[in-house]
């Protein structure tokens, strides 16, 4: 079954990518050709990075909102938009209700797994079945059998469990981005005054200068929307708290202030979205979450070890082409295949002499000249060929490399230079302490 | 807090929308203010430690002297008193983590938050809770306790301000090993970007690292630079064997006045 939502994952993630990550050169080239390819390298290169997370509650439900096969059938729905439809139709159609409907998180990732599952067997495996004595559009008749697939399975509780935590981590990838970006620049919704800076400045100001309390930024998620569905509402000349509607300007503000309306009704669900409280566990709204007790800390509270993030670790990029690796111990196996007999294992030179010797295996690279023997070719393929006949795949004169401007990372975000072992202890180390 | 000063300054007109309202102070929404950077109305800070108190009434002038003599700090108003300003902290992740109870189980937040004055402090700190600005706030005041020094060094000569490590360290965390090797000046940090941010928050501006072991880990792996870092000082290089003369400890230097002004605190009982 995890296979299957492993699957899902890959299948999920491809609507998710919409930038597709070319060939590192390909990219660096475009970024480098202000450099004019002269010796004097102004600039770091750097290889690209991808990132992405959705900017407001529309983008979020947006990656759902693709036409998916029905459950049963060929015809198509789209998830969000088409959804009551869609349920509408498995209801009378195929006497198919999904339990709470309302809390999975992704419905498009979870039709796509069930549809898949009810492959391999009938529907009472999976779901429960129902006796009641109508038909779907109301008639009376006896003993109709109706499906309802629901958490009670372990499997489809485990599904829904993983869609959440899938969105959770978009959520909080969002709220990340919030959290550090410092170009946010919006007119503040009481005063004249432009906010700048980072969301949490531009609560910090409302709540200081207008006694008008959010909620601490850290709590927040989709800061630009809320602030925006506020400004609508403050716009029509509603009042946030008790709906109440005013004709006049001044009148509004005066009625907010008297009775403390200045804040948002803990009662509207529809601010619930902004809310990452919310978001945290399936079904359960921020007023149980308070309830509960924080309970005694355990080892795992204070443990640093959970926080794992296998794609976080940036890819090594082979010294001669494209090809990239986890690993050094991976690259220089690639290399020794690829390239001729090339590694940087044991090489017996210090730490330092390594890093010169890959920083000026980089440089010459890029521009296209040949580390050994300094001859200067046209474009990559040539070099290849060259480095291939000469056998000039091997680590070049020392003399070639040991210079003072290779201490400085050709490329910018170099992983390989993070993982050159470093054999020599007590070796001279040229530094003064202070 | 600022509604208790808003009320105290009704006076004054400040634009458009609702003046400074008497602002109460809402059920479930709008706890508190945005987390201000030290713009928050400071209590008064009562120490509830012999250091802390010897802090609080100037005695020691500054966080080195603690650190000289290896003393615990218990109370994180301590570092704020010192460097409180310069601190800058920064939220490494939020995750979502999952708790075994006995009514099932219960996801929690969990913050990882470093903390560093890019001046030679760096401190680390983890807390779960179940709302994220409470599990931030929490990481913060155990980053701070865990603030330690770093000790930075010259790349060949002595001139301008110590930018590098000053010797190559090692520290573990789990199974990741982290080493830092000096570098000249201009090299810039060379390192995947969870130790690098640290290394930028300690001050330490030029710098090699060489990492071995699961670094996906990447909990360990801040840790495992955290500790490394704070080696530098651990590290007896050859200019500190001169023989320093024996300095007293504040405990003992201060014993009178901490015996003089110590209250007991009465246990209630009548």
């Amino acid at each position: 079954m995890l296979g299957a939502l492993a699957a899902l994952d890959a299948g999920v993630s491809d609507v998710e990518e919409t930038e597709t990550e070319s060939t590192i050169f390909a990219d660096t080239s475009t970024c480098a050709m202000d450099l004019e390819g002269s010796m004097g390298m102004l600039v770091p290169l750097s290889f690209p990075q991808k990132q992405k997370a959705p900017k407001n509650t529309k983008e979020l439900f947006e990656d759902d909102d693709v036409a998916v096969e029905c459950l049963l059938c060929k015809l198509e729905f789209k998830m969000e938009s088409e959804q009551k439809m869609f349920l509408k139709h498995l209801f009378t159609d195929h006497r198919l209700v999904i339990g709470d409907v309302n809390q999975v998180a992704s419905l498009k990732s979870y039709v796509k797994f069930w549809k898949a599952r009810f492959q391999s067997g009938p529907l009472e495996e999976f779901c429960s079945v129902m006796k009641m004595d109508t038909t779907p559009d109301g008639k009376y008749s006896k003993d109709e059998v109706y499906f309802m697939l629901s958490d009670i399975l372990p499997e489809d509780k485990q599904l829904r469990e993983g869609l959440q935590r899938k969105r959770l981590n978009v959520i909080l990838e969002r709220q990340k981005f919030e959290r550090e970006d410092m170009t946010y620049s919006q007119d503040c919704l009481f005063c004249r005054k432009k906010l700048e800076g980072t969301r949490a400045d531009a609560l910090e100001h409302l709540a200081e200068y207008h006694n008008f309390n959010l909620g601490r930024s850290d709590n927040l998620v989709f800061i630009d929307e809320l602030l925006e569905q506020i400004h609508l509402r403050l716009q029509n000349l509603r009042c946030l708290f008790c709906n109440n509607q005013f004709y006049e300007k001044r009148a509004l503000s005066e009625h907010m202030r008297k009775k403390q309306h200045k804040c948002i009704n803990p009662e509207h669900t529809e601010m619930d979205k902004y809310f990452i409280v919310n978001y945290l566990e399936i079904g359960k709204s921020w007023k149980e979450v308070e309830e509960e007790q924080d309970g005694p800390l355990g080892p795992e509270d204070e443990s640093w070890s959970d926080w794992c993030d296998d794609e976080a670790e940036s890819p090594l990029v082979c010294l001669f082409c494209d090809h990239q690796s986890k690993h050094l111990h991976a690259l220089n196996c690639h290399s020794q295949v690829q390239h001729n007999g090339f590694t940087l294992d044991n090489l017996n030179l210090s730490f330092y002499l390594q890093v010169k010797l890959v920083n000026y295996i980089r440089r010459q690279v890029y521009l296209n000249a040949c580390p050994v023997c300094n001859e200067s070719f046209d474009c990559k393929s040539s070099l290849d060929e060259h480095l291939l006949s000469s056998q000039h795949y091997t680590v070049p004169d020392v003399s070639l490399f040991d210079q003072p401007q290779f201490f400085f990372p050709t490329y910018e975000n170099d992983a390989v230079l993070s993982q050159l072992e470093d054999a020599n202890d007590g070796v001279e180390v040229p530094v003064v302490p202070e | 807090m600022a509604d208790n000063a808003a009320a105290g300054a009704r006076g004054g007109f400040r634009g458009g929308f609702g003046g400074r309202g008497r602002g109460g102070r809402p059920r479930g929404r709008g706890r508190g203010r945005g987390r201000g950077r030290g713009k928050e109305a400071e209590k008064e800070w009562v120490p509830v430690t012999k250091l802390g108190r010897l802090v609080r009434d100037g005695k020691i002038r500054s966080l080195e002297e603690i650190y000289l003599f290896s003393l615990p700090i218990k109370e994180y108003e301590i570092i704020d008193f010192f460097i409180g300003s310069q601190l800058k902290d920064e939220v490494l992740k939020i995750m979502p983590v999952q708790k075994q109870t006995r009514a099932g189980q219960r996801t929690r937040f969990k913050a990882f938050v470093a903390i560093g004055d890019s001046n030679g402090h760096i401190g680390l700190g983890v807390k779960c809770s179940k709302e994220v600005a409470t599990a931030i706030r929490g990481a913060i005041i155990l980053a701070k306790l865990s603030v330690v020094p770093v000790r930075r060094g010259y790349w060949g000569n002595k001139i301008g301000k110590p930018h590098t490590v000053p010797c190559k360290v090692t520290g573990k965390c789990g199974s990741v090993l982290v080493r830092l090797i000096p570098a000249p000046r201009g090299t810039g940090i060379v390192s995947a970007p969870v130790p690098k941010k640290l290394l930028n928050m300690a001050g330490i501006e030029d710098c090699y690292t060489s990492a071995r072991g699961s670094t996906g880990t990447l909990g360990n792996f801040a840790k495992a630079t955290y500790t490394a870092i704070g080696k530098t000082y651990a590290y007896l290089t050859p200019d500190l064997w001169k023989e320093m003369p024996l300095a007293t400890a504040p405990y003992h230097e201060y014993a009178d006045y901490l015996a003089k002004n110590h209250r007991v605190v009465g246990t209630g009982l009548q």
